[in-house]
């Protein structure tokens, strides 16, 4: 199977319960955040909405520079929220499918101009930033339930929904 | 790529890489779990921060059901949740558990991964999957995703969260 055959059925099947859980966040709970120093609900779920997009500059692009700047989303609605993550879902998934197998062994560079934090293949970052989605995900998933939002089966029942 | 990758074992090493250079973060996040926090959890519904960091603990060892057999079976089982008396005990679980997932990924030759694997309560299939999918997303990604959750159950107590894929707000800052 071509490496991005498997990323993007891995991609798709974890964009469920991302989907889920983002199209359940109310836009009252978007300045809440559960201690002084953690992201707020629109934040992290703007950051849950927006990773799958990363695949672009990661695989199209061969570094991202900090030092020119990253808007993040502001939505004002939950159906702005689930827009915004449909739209950088199919970014991502659409870079991904125009690669071969041999893009994914250049080289690609995190920076903020002259410093450079990580350089790595494309295959690592691509398979990071699955990983990297799936933990701030994670986090969504605590903020939720503090704010009493039911909680969608994410790799098996929650204590809300989902009861084998 | 790891060492240990071999012609017939290249899936299994990407999956050591992958294993080795989350189990760094994921030490470091276990080690801050304090034993007198362990029955504390931040809502009625949550699991206790024992509960969950045993969790992803004892996770590291479901790749030893997924490698070896062609499904698991809730009805034959005798799950008993480990549970840690100090924030010792819980990390020597987590190295036993991820030393169990490295040796057996070790000995995982390539072919096994699209085998099917099932999990299932006696007559009742919940799902069936290639095994890779399985080792991708049932233990790898699940992992993660617990390990996400304990990260707020740390700052909640105010314990430092540790750089994970980036600075947190207490370390690491670039």
């Amino acid at each position: 199977m071509p490496i991005n055959e498997g990323f993007i059925k891995e991609i798709e099947q974890e964009s469920k319960s991302a989907r889920e859980m983002l199209g359940r966040i109310p836009p009252e709970t978007f300045d809440w955040k559960p201690h002084e120093k953690s992201m707020t609900m629109k934040r992290l779920a703007g950051l849950v909405a927006d990773m799958f997009g990363w695949f672009q500059f990661e695989i199209d692009a061969d570094e991202l520079d900090f030092a020119k700047g990253y808007d993040m989303p502001d939505p004002k609605t939950t159906a702005e929220l689930v827009d915004f993550f449909e739209r950088r879902l199919n970014d991502g998934l659409t870079s991904l499918r125009g690669a071969d197998d041999a893009k994914f062994a250049e080289r690609w560079k995190l920076r903020r101009g002259e410093s450079v934090f990580m350089e790595t293949s494309k295959l690592e970052i691509v398979r990071m930033t699955i990983n990297h989605m799936v933990h701030h995900r994670g986090q969504l998933s605590v903020f939720m339930r503090l704010r009493d939002i039911p909680v969608p089966p994410i790799y098996g029942p929650t204590a809300d929904e989902g009861q084998m | 790529m790891s060492s240990t990758a071999t012609a017939a074992n290249t899936i299994a090493a990407a999956l050591i890489a992958e294993l080795e250079n989350e189990g760094k973060t994921t030490r470091t996040v276990l080690e801050r779990v304090p034993a007198d926090k362990f029955d504390w959890k931040p809502h009625e519904k949550s699991m206790t921060f024992g509960r969950l960091a045993s969790h992803v603990a004892e996770m590291h060892s479901w790749t030893v059901n997924t490698v070896r057999d062609p499904e698991l079976d809730f009805s034959k089982m005798d799950y008993k949740p480990f549970e840690p008396k100090s924030t010792g005990d819980l990390v020597a679980h987590f190295e036993k558990c991820y030393n169990d997932a490295i040796e057996t990924l070790k000995n995982a030759p390539d072919e096994i991964w699209s085998e099917p694997w099932s999990l299932r309560n006696g007559e009742q299939i919940y799902f069936t999957m290639p095994k890779i999918a399985v080792m991708r997303s049932m233990v790898l990604n699940h992992i993660v995703h617990h390990r996400g959750q304990l990260s707020v159950y740390l700052r909640e107590n105010d314990i430092p969260v540790p750089p994970m894929y980036g600075p947190s707000a207490d370390e690491g800052q670039m």
